[in-house]
């Protein structure tokens, strides 16, 4: 009977890790460490996510607050895709990088500019593994309102 | 009496309406499409499972009286809130109808609806693709791959017309499928009952972070070719089927057939859901719509998987094992500069460990905390260093290069006597048939039969040597980078012939294991064990544990395409009764492509049992197969 048991076990061993597990379970930042209200945290809230079968709502989050762009999809991306944005400013390219540009409204004649002065206050933009990212967001206004030509798509 | 009674009832607006008209409007395959109609022996039914769909209480099978409700309730009043009306919930058949009767419409109040003009200013649509992210085993619920649509526009860009494609809407038809739910369990509730499904829109970029990041699967990309008034009716109809539900079974209606009934109502007379009526893989309705010539080629958006793979390759040992002891907390960010003395290469690995950092805190292989230290210090050196290009991945064969999904097999062998096999496999593809268009190590066989006529047998000689519902095997190859665990799991009726003793059982087996990638071999050791069912069993039940080594040795022949392979296997089995079977199964199998659809297998099996009684014989087997 040993066996038999041995083997029902691994059998629901196997199945357990089967499961299906469809929605991104453990997608968080890395770059931020998980504290509560960090962003982690948020993230562990929106990235588990299944759309929505409403199709006519709008874009908004709940919990997104207000930023310096007054753009709540600018919150709303960075939630999503706040480790690519982080690695495309590091090395100042990148789809990620591109796609929070748009977000933000930032023209195609501006965006080498854009992409420049992120990598360039790197540092700025992203103080510490304890950031939030209302506090990258912030940083980031702050980092463009000090440039000549990227101090016009901040409020 | 139907058409007096409709003269009475409405006004003037049906004067022009003769019977005859409505009759082919609700025979036009468009009007079906749009209520996703299918015709049965007796008659039609809708596959929406759901009231909300329908404006007539018989419109689940009666498309006549849908039509006839529709052309009534479209004139209703208005409603408190005006989005809820006909006009605003069924928009596409509003215009489809209004083409269909130009004197009704002429003469039809029309309203605003608010709710989807907000819709279309979100979507701004442009153009539409068909996303179709690779087979993923370790979901069942996407085990030979999935398919969605990408409405690409604006999206959530705050400009018009940014062609950025992460910003983009995705509408995808997915199960609702309770979050622990094993994968037999899923099977079978997929088979036969069906999980409730909708119709989801999210952003492209949650899709790429779940796909790509998390499942590790690539992502091809087909612009599908449509009119703007085409892609305009196509969004009309995909905001008709939020909210309605539709049952979802596992082999036909599916994610990729409701894609299907949605491009069958975009397109006029593209009639492509008519291709699958018992079961539609993914690939095979990308197949079908190429053959109408409505998707644009390929392009594809590798995993970070697969972009790591790519790269770990162009460092040398040494440089691979500072990246792997950074990421694991061994040695520190500023050996980077020992180790990579030039300042672009140093930026090139630094690009490519922190992608390597990330995919490990995904997998939970390093500690979260300590890691998200470690990304931040090294993005921070990163970014005083110069921009450099991450080289593209080399873009492998699409699926749809690879060989059909369907299989029959012939073959003759010899096992004390001559035999002949008949074989057939509905899907999809096993560890060796040839790879080109699938995951390598990934087998995924479904309802396999393979039936033997014995020659030496007078009696009925016909056997059925096996019916397997499900055999899946995830044989991902280890290497210094990456580790992932191997596994199988398989269950069916087997007719054992242990040299003229039959043993008929039922059984799962399940495996676990490691494989690993040297040169051209994969070399696999597994734990296996098994539980069979059978009359002949003391208890009616056994259970056995094996231990199973495997080598596949693959080489390209004609071309980079097709491959030959070549396995050796062994298992050693103990069982607790099932004592015939005990000892060592040993088999050398030679797959050899003549085509992309056609290939040779050569078969010989040796077991040496532990049953000193039992003749030792030897089995070949010739088979002949061909993918449909």
């Amino acid at each position: 009977m040993k066996k038999l048991l041995l083997a029902t076990a691994l059998l629901m061993g196997s199945q357990a890790a089967m499961a299906a597990k469809d929605a991104g379970c453990g997608l968080g930042s890395i770059v931020f460490d998980g504290k509560e209200d960090k962003i982690s945290n948020i993230l562990a809230a929106t990235t588990n996510g299944i759309g929505t079968q409403t199709f006519g709502m709008t874009t908004g989050t709940m919990n997104c607050g207000q930023n310096a762009f007054n753009k709540a999809e600018v919150d709303q991306f960075l939630d999503a895709n706040i480790d690519k944005v982080a690695f495309d400013m590091s090395r100042g390219q990148g789809e990620a990088l591109q796609g929070l540009a748009d977000v933000i409204g930032v023209d195609a004649s501006d965006s080498a500019r854009f992409f420049e002065v992120s990598k360039a206050n790197f540092d700025s933009i992203f103080q510490g593994t304890e950031s939030t990212r209302t506090d990258v967001s912030a940083a980031l206004a702050q980092v463009m309102s000090q440039d000549a030509t990227l101090a016009k798509y901040v409020l | 009496m139907l058409p007096i009674l409709w003269a009475a009832n409405l006004a003037c607006a049906f004067e022009h309406m003769d019977e005859s008209k409505i009759d082919a409007v609700a025979n036009a395959k468009r009007w079906q499409a749009l209520l996703h109609y299918r015709q049965h022996l007796l008659g039609y039914k809708s596959a929406a499972d759901d009231a909300r769909f329908f404006l007539s209480p018989q419109g689940v099978k009666d498309p006549r009286a849908e039509l006839l409700a529709t052309l009534e309730k479209m004139r209703a009043a208005p409603t408190a809130d005006i989005n809820s009306h006909p006009q605003c919930q069924f928009p596409a058949r509003l215009q489809f109808l209004g083409a269909q009767f130009p004197d009704w419409y002429a003469h039809l109040k029309k309203y605003d609806c608010p709710k989807l003009d907000a819709w279309f200013e979100k979507m701004q649509p442009q153009s539409a693709s068909l996303i179709f992210p690779a087979a993923y085993l370790n979901s069942p619920s996407s085990m030979y791959g999935h398919t969605l649509f990408r409405i690409n526009g604006k999206g959530m860009a705050a400009q018009e017309h940014v062609d950025n494609r992460l910003l983009a809407h995705s509408i995808s038809y997915a199960a609702d499928m309770p979050e622990d739910v094993g994968a037999f369990a899923y099977m079978i509730g997929g088979l036969f009952g069906g999980y409730p499904g909708h119709m989801y829109e999210e952003f492209y970029f949650d899709k790429i972070n779940q796909y790509g990041d998390i499942e590790n699967r690539d992502i091809w990309e087909y612009p599908i070719h449509l009119s703007p008034s085409e892609l305009n009716f196509m969004l009309l109809h995909i905001w008709e089927l939020q909210h309605v539900r539709f049952d979802y079974f596992f082999f036909d209606e599916n994610c990729s057939l409701r894609l299907l009934d949605v491009l069958d109502v975009a397109v006029e007379g593209l009639d492509s859901a008519a291709d699958f009526s018992t079961h539609a893989i993914p690939v095979d309705t990308v197949r079908a719509l190429q053959k109408r010539n409505i998707l644009g080629a390929a392009q594809y958006r590798p995993a970070v998987l697969s972009h790591l793979r790519a790269q770990a390759a162009t460092f040398n040992p040494k440089e691979q094992d500072l990246i792997i002891d950074y990421t694991f907390g061994k040695r520190d960010l500023a050996e980077f500069a020992n180790v990579f003395p030039d300042v672009s290469r140093r930026a090139y690995a630094m690009d490519f460990g922190y992608q390597y950092l990330r995919y490990n805190v995904l997998r939970k292989t390093v500690d979260k905390k300590a890691a998200s230290k470690r990304s931040l210090a090294l993005l921070s050196y990163r970014s005083k260093l110069p921009s450099v290009a991450i080289p593209p991945v080399p873009v492998p064969f699409t699926a749809e290069d690879g060989h059909k999904t369907a299989r029959v097999a012939l073959g003759a062998g010899y096992f004390n006597a001559a035999y002949l096999d008949f074989d057939i496999r509905p899907a999809f593809h096993d560890l060796l048939d040839n790879d080109a268009g699938y995951v390598q190590g990934a087998q995924l066989e479904f309802f396999v039969l393979k039936l033997r006529y014995l020659t030496d047998v007078v009696k009925n000689p016909l056997k059925l040597d096996y019916f397997k519902f499900v055999d899946v095997e995830a044989m991902s190859a280890r290497d210094k980078f990456f580790f992932p665990k191997s596994w199988l799991a398989t269950f069916g009726f087997y007719h054992d012939d242990l040299r003229g003793k039959y043993h008929d059982r039922f059984g799962v087996k399940a495996g676990r294991g490691l494989t690993w990638a040297l040169g051209a071999h994969r070399l696999s050791v597994l734990a296996l064990m098994d539980v069979n069912v059978a009359s002949k069993f003391v208890g009616k039940m056994d259970a056995g544990v094996a231990l199973k080594i495997a080598d596949i040795y693959t080489l390209p022949i004609y071309s980079e395409k097709l491959g030959a392979k070549w396995q050796l296997s062994g298992e050693y089995w103990e069982y607790e009764s099932h004592r015939n079977r005990e000892g060592w199964h040993l088999a050398a199998d030679l797959n050899w492509p003549l085509d992309i659809d056609n290939a040779l297998r050569l078969s010989v099996k040796q077991h040496i049992g532990k049953n000193p009684n039992l003749p030792k014989s030897r089995l070949y087997e010739l088979n002949l197969q061909h993918f449909f």
